[in-house]
């Protein structure tokens, strides 16, 4: 259970987000070209400690742990928030933790963005590069290493993509590595595990919310349909998964915190649970509003695409599982 | 959330370990309907009481070990991996008869029972469930009426497990002519009065423990009742206040411990095309989706438990983890006897080694047992997130 300071976390990065930038059904991020998130928007956030919570203090960090930076990346993927908040965190790990400390500064004071690299395989250096529109550099990771690469040295277009707020490009890494970390250093590959699932998390809790909130207010027949079984099971279900993904998230974060044996499988469990609630939940809500959760009026398809989006993030469903259970 | 433990939790650990392994019985516990199954039970809480590990969540001054809660989950994973037995018959005195008596009975009600209880000596059954009150407890129609100092019983109850061995029981019945949850009483019973009639019931998985109970005028001393003449559901749910989710974590860690020896079973076990289980994609990421299942629900229990431990009162995940348990366990050997292919066609208790099939029978029932999956789902819809009641 998180503590009153991780709580405090909680409001006070929601509300930032309700104030400055709020997720609304009908977002004119999805349809408009340029800028992913205002790059004055986004230094600010920087300013408020979203890039540096978990940075040790002698790497010019908040010095928090990762329990802390979790419940911070549960709000922003609740919140919808826009930005390349997670490789901005890991790409300031690496420059850190390799010794490029005004590299570590720039990223962590936001004047620097981070693009996430995911290989499209484990063999090739063709990737998928989340929140590539406004990067300057990408973050790559795998349970053995993390790296930075110059965006302009990659081979890289954009793409169209599903969540018109996570700006993508796809192409083929090149160019020199600017600086990485081998994961015995920092295991900065299981710490995007668990942030990320933190963020599908909040994701998760956020259709189920939606949901229950419709399923109390829509009336058929003369009742609001969470009265009937078959909505309120759903409904019931949606928490379990919510509650699932954030208790495992919490036990990953604090698992790595304490230097535990076993953190790494945590946050593997944590990542692939967290990408099925999340997606799991989303089709729950869309069913319990029915015709209008498949129009943009509503929330939950914007979470839905998200949900899809960060499920392709730095491990995927059948990896994450053969991480969890090698082949002989 | 604090994983971490002082040295002194270490300790205990070690206290635990060395002594679960220096007593824990060798052989397996007997199935169905073997008479020796409650001399196995009572055998074995007996020498958890000589080695000073009985009632380890009761308070010390009846008896018990009077553990921190961390102390009980610590207990509860080493008894767990240790590969200790099954509670069985000493379920209900230990677990919900004896703390219920801690919390409500008077002092010679204590005095008389809890020292037997804890030493092993006596079996208690769980008179709640009624052939028309199954889910929906607050139904019951037993009716008990007041005559001189004596309440006189009528009616019957089913699901009542291990009343065939049984000498008391914590029996819950109509006194009063209100409806529903009012008007009930919680009385113990002696299951040697005359005027009860006990059924074995047969089950699907060959188990023997479940009972139906009737009651033909059996006269039951008022000093026997637990709180007021009427105060019964207050009484039943008393336990709740108690329950911290500890005992949960045996069953989920001895869950967690099958997983992972499946997993390694699979490791050498051929599959129906020859292979090595584990090198079938499917099977193998089966096997991986039923551990972090398993994995998640543990995370969700510990932190069901600090949260517990913060505001001293259980929260709403009783029902959470009930219905993921139950969806869990039944998928989990499901998974199991089709990875055991014509091996699978065997009956196999599931005290014993490989005993998959009858672990998968017995499975059947997580999905009522203490109220069915559907009843869990509705306490999460309605008292969890508010929905209206239909």
């Amino acid at each position: 259970m998180p503590s009153a300071e991780q709580e405090e976390i909680t409001t006070t990065v929601a509300s930032f987000l309700a104030a400055r930038m709020p997720a609304t059904a009908h977002a004119s991020v999805f349809v408009t070209p340029g800028a992913e998130i205002d790059s004055a928007l986004f230094r600010e956030c920087a300013e408020l400690g979203w890039l540096s919570l978990g940075l040790p203090e002698r790497f010019g960090g908040v010095g928090y742990g990762l329990a802390e930076e979790a419940m911070l990346f549960r709000e922003l993927g609740r919140g919808l928030a826009p930005g390349g908040f997670l490789p901005g965190v890991l790409g300031a790990r690496v420059a850190a933790f390799a010794g490029d400390a005004d590299l570590a500064a720039s990223i962590v004071s936001g004047s620097v963005q981070v693009a996430l690299a995911t290989r499209d395989t484990t063999d090739t250096d063709d990737v998928s590069v989340l929140h590539a529109a406004e990067a300057s550099l990408v973050v790559v990771c795998d349970a053995a290493s993390a790296a930075l690469y110059s965006i302009a040295d990659c081979a890289l277009a954009p793409i169209d993509p599903v969540d018109g707020s996570v700006r993508i490009a796809r192409g083929t890494l090149g160019g020199s590595v600017i600086a990485s970390v081998a994961a015995d250093l920092d295991p900065v590959f299981i710490r995007g595990l668990v942030l990320c699932a933190a963020m599908q998390a909040g994701t998760a809790e956020a259709q189920c919310e939606l949901g229950v909130a419709y399923a109390k207010v829509r009336e058929q027949f003369g009742k609001p349909i969470g009265a009937n079984q078959a909505i309120k099971h759903r409904c019931a279900d949606m928490a379990v998964r919510a509650e699932g993904a954030f208790s495992q998230v919490c036990y990953a974060a604090t698992a790595l915190d304490g230097g535990a044996e076993g953190f790494a499988e945590e946050a593997i469990i944590a990542k692939y649970y967290a990408d099925e609630a999340a997606r799991l939940n989303g089709e729950a809500s869309v069913q319990i509003h029915g015709a209008i959760g498949f129009t943009t009026e509503t929330l939950p398809h914007r979470h839905v695409w998200r949900a899809h989006t960060m499920a392709r993030a730095l491990a995927v469903r059948p990896a994450l599982l053969d991480a969890l259970v090698p082949r002989p | 959330m604090d994983l971490s433990f002082t040295q002194g939790e270490l300790a205990f650990r070690d206290e635990v370990r060395t002594w679960l392994h220096e007593n824990v019985p060798r052989e397996p516990r007997p199935h169905g309907d073997r008479p020796d199954s409650r001399e196995f039970d009572l055998a074995w809480q007996k020498a958890q009481h000589d080695g000073g590990w009985a009632g380890i969540s009761w308070p010390a001054e009846f008896g018990g070990r009077g553990l921190s809660t961390i102390q009980q989950l610590i207990w509860y994973e080493e008894y767990a991996m240790a590969d200790a037995p099954w509670i069985g018959a000493c379920f209900v005195g230990v677990n919900h008869g004896g703390p219920t008596l801690i919390a409500r009975a008077s002092d010679e009600q204590k005095a008389f029972h809890l020292p037997k209880i804890l030493k092993g000596e006596v079996v208690w059954c769980q008179g709640f469930s009624e052939p028309g009150a199954g889910s929906d407890l607050a139904a019951i129609r037993t009716r008990g009426v007041v005559d001189g100092d004596e309440l006189v019983v009528n009616g019957q109850k089913i699901w009542t497990s291990f009343a065939n061995m049984a000498e008391y029981q914590e029996l819950l019945i109509r006194t009063g002519d209100e409806q529903r949850h009012k008007g009930l009483t919680w009385v113990i019973c002696d299951m040697r009065t005359p005027g009860i009639t006990v059924r074995p019931i047969s089950t699907m998985d060959r188990g023997a423990e479940f009972c139906e109970v009737f009651y033909d005028d059996v006269r039951i001393p008022l000093t026997n009742v637990v709180g007021q003449v009427g105060d019964g559901w207050s009484v039943a749910m008393s336990t709740l206040t108690l329950e911290r989710g500890t005992g949960f974590m045996a069953d989920i860690m001895h869950a967690t411990r099958s997983i992972d020896e499946l997993i390694d079973e699979c490791r050498t076990r051929r599959g129906p095309d020859g292979r090595p289980v584990l090198k079938d994609d499917e099977y193998a990421r089966r096997l991986a989706a039923a551990k972090a299942e398993i994995t998640v629900l543990r995370s969700i229990t510990y932190r069901s438990i600090s949260r517990n431990i913060r505001t001293g009162m259980p929260g709403p995940e009783g029902s959470m983890l009930r219905l993921q348990y139950g969806d869990l366990v039944m998928g989990l050997s499901r998974l199991a006897i089709e990875i055991l292919g014509p091996d699978a066609l065997e009956y196999i208790d599931r005290f014993r080694v490989g005993g998959w099939t009858g672990n998968w029978l017995r499975t059947f029932a997580a999905g009522f047992g203490g109220g069915t999956l559907e009843i869990q789902r509705n306490i999460i819809g309605e008292r969890v997130l508010g929905l209206p009641r239909g």
